[in-house]
């Protein structure tokens, strides 16, 4: 029973840091799901947000300023990889590749070395209470809050004039145009907000975590699908409340399962595999249920 | 008052493939008048709504509406004055979104979209009301998702969305064409009474005789990217499938065989 006794001592851990992969995982879920734009570019804006956010703090500056422009920078991002899209005919897959490589040069040249130590700077947690950043009966309302307030605040954007018509975009670009949206506007608008999530997340993390690192995106993105997609599981995407509930419901539920694993014994350097074999079972079952694997196309996206 | 000059339009210029869909086109089209396309297969029909639409750049000529030039406008820009309906049903909604968003979404077709909350509960009322006039059941089922209805009701709804908004030009591509036929006399029933109610200017492209001798007050006939003849109200009036085959020395085996 000692590897409950690890694993039970870490929930709380586990629990704060899956509500800030929450960011994360809505960042992901709003191109999929929302706008059919299917986008790579959080493996970059992730580790650009908290690069960005890192290094504004070791050289003094305010967190929210810091956290502000961390976000702006991964909006950046996520618009280049739309513009890439939309202006260029290149697959959004391809388009959010080649942002999310170019990043990576980026990110380095941003920080100037691959790690920097924020333990000895201000951040956000400290600012607002001294022991906020660990003590996690404070903690985790916080964080609970603040992904809180952007679950609400998409959910109330999308029954604005403004949101259905953004939804529009994703369900059928043509009859959107056709009544009267700038397509350009919306995926642009969509894509960059999304990745804005996504950098907003890895700010937050490199302050909680008190360092930033340029590989701390690898494999976020699949870690983000499988909590989008066991979310999904869950609740449902039936509405629009449920389609944005599920990201964060579902990075809470995969992250205890991780660390569940691996305090039963899973080789860390297993968990990819043991992540990316899920993923793939849950996106082929549709298929495999209706008997014709690969005959069907399970999502319609954009080419 | 829709003004078409010169418009042209050649697919694959300059290879052997090339192939021209407007050859010159010159059409005049008076407020409220309600214009009746046929032609056959590749005469340039749809090529000529969606130049107007916006959907396809030309290659010259200028489009005009009440004065307006609106060949520099994009699509969605152009949606300000115009409306469509597809021929494929798939096209003109959107399938994950409910009944009630698709009509929100044509509501505000000519508006600038705020963040004030769309479905109000007297949106909702006015939808309900229009829904009611086509008889298909749909005003109950407005939380519906759209891709739950047949084609024929898409279709009915792609009809409402275009026509409710009151647009300065009202674009119909075969909008019945794939409807079964009860499906497409209500929907075709639907359509002229808008028409009339709303005074429309509207240009429809149809394959079915009876219907363009039927509906409109002008009839013409497009072949190989040209507008060959044309037909006022006067001489619609009392026109057989006949005399309209003749007339137009109709050598299309689809359209005679069409009812
Ligand atoms: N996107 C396109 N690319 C290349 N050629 C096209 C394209 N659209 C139309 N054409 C060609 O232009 C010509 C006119 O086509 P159009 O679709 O306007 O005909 P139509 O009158 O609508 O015919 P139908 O009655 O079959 O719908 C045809 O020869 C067609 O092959
Ligand atoms: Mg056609």
């Amino acid at each position: 029973m000692d590897f409950l006794n690890s694993y039970i001592g870490l929930i709380p851990v586990t629990m704060a840091q899956s509500l800030i992969y929450a960011f994360v995982a809505t960042g992901i879920m709003l191109p999929f799901r929302i706008l059919s734009f299917p986008d790579l570019t959080s493996e970059g804006a992730f580790p650009l947000g908290g690069c960005v956010c890192g290094v504004l703090l070791s050289i003094g500056v305010d967190p929210l300023l810091a956290m502000t422009v961390a976000a702006m920078a991964g909006f950046a991002a996520g618009c280049t990889t739309a513009f890439v899209h939309l202006r260029f005919g290149i697959n959004t897959l391809l388009a959010g590749i080649l942002v999310m490589t170019m990043l990576y040069s980026i990110n380095l040249r941003i920080m100037g070395r691959s790690n920097i130590a924020l333990f000895n700077y201000e951040n956000i947690f400290s600012n607002i209470h001294p022991d906020l950043n660990f003590d996690y009966t404070m903690k985790i309302p916080f964080l609970a809050a603040l992904i809180g307030i952007v679950v609400l605040g998409f959910f109330w954007f999308f029954k604005t004039e403004k949101g259905v018509g953004v939804r529009a975009v994703g369900a059928n670009p043509e009859m959107a145009e056709a009544q009267g949206i700038n397509i350009w506007t919306a995926t642009i608008g969509g894509v960059g907000i999304a990745s804005a999530l996504s950098a907003f997340g890895g700010a937050l993390l490199v302050q909680s975590q008190g360092f930033a690192d340029v590989n701390m995106g690898f494999g976020i993105l699949i870690n983000g699908l499988a909590a989008l997609i066991i979310g999904e599981a869950i609740i449902g995407r039936n509405s629009v409340l449920r389609q944005l509930l599920a990201p964060v419901v579902g990075a809470m539920v995969y992250y205890q399962l991780v660390s569940f694993c691996l305090a039963l014994g899973l080789p860390p350097s297993d968990l990819k595999l043991a992540t990316g074999a899920f993923v793939l079972i849950m996106l082929a079952l549709p298929t495999l249920k209706k008997g014709k694997a690969g005959a069907v196309r399970p999502e319609k996206l954009r080419e | 008052m829709l003004s078409i000059k010169q418009l042209c339009k050649t697919f694959y210029p300059g290879t052997p493939d090339e192939k021209t869909a407007l050859d010159h086109v010159d059409l005049e089209l008076d407020t409220g008048s309600f214009c009746v396309v046929i032609g056959s297969n590749g005469a340039g029909k749809s090529t000529l709504l969606n130049a107007i639409s916006g959907k396809l750049p030309v290659d010259g000529g200028t489009i005009a509406l009440d004065g307006e030039d609106i060949g520099p406008l994009p699509v969605h820009q152009r949606a300000r004055l115009l409306a469509r309906v597809f021929q494929d049903p798939m096209i003109g909604t959107a399938p994950g979104m409910s009944i009630e968003e698709n009509l929100l979404l044509a509501e505000l077709r000519a508006s600038r979209r705020s963040l004030k909350f769309g479905l109000t509960a007297a949106r909702r009322r006015l939808f309900r009301d229009r829904l009611a006039l086509l008889g298909l059941g749909l005003e109950d089922r407005l939380d519906a998702r759209v891709e739950l209805l047949s084609g024929g009701q898409r279709q009915a709804l792609s009809l409402i969305m275009a026509v409710s908004t009151n647009p300065r030009l009202l674009l119909l591509d075969e909008h019945t064409a794939a409807l079964d036929p009860r499906t497409a006399g209500l929907v075709m029933e639907a359509t002229v009474r808008a028409v009339a109610e709303f005074g429309l200017t509207t240009l429809m492209v149809t394959h079915n005789m009876h219907h363009a001798i039927e509906y409109g007050d002008r009839l013409i006939m497009m072949e190989a990217g040209r507008i060959k003849l044309g037909l006022g109200a006067e001489e619609k009036r009392g026109l057989t499938v006949e005399e309209l085959v003749a007339r137009f020395q109709i050598a299309d085996d689809k359209i005679l065989l069409s009812d």
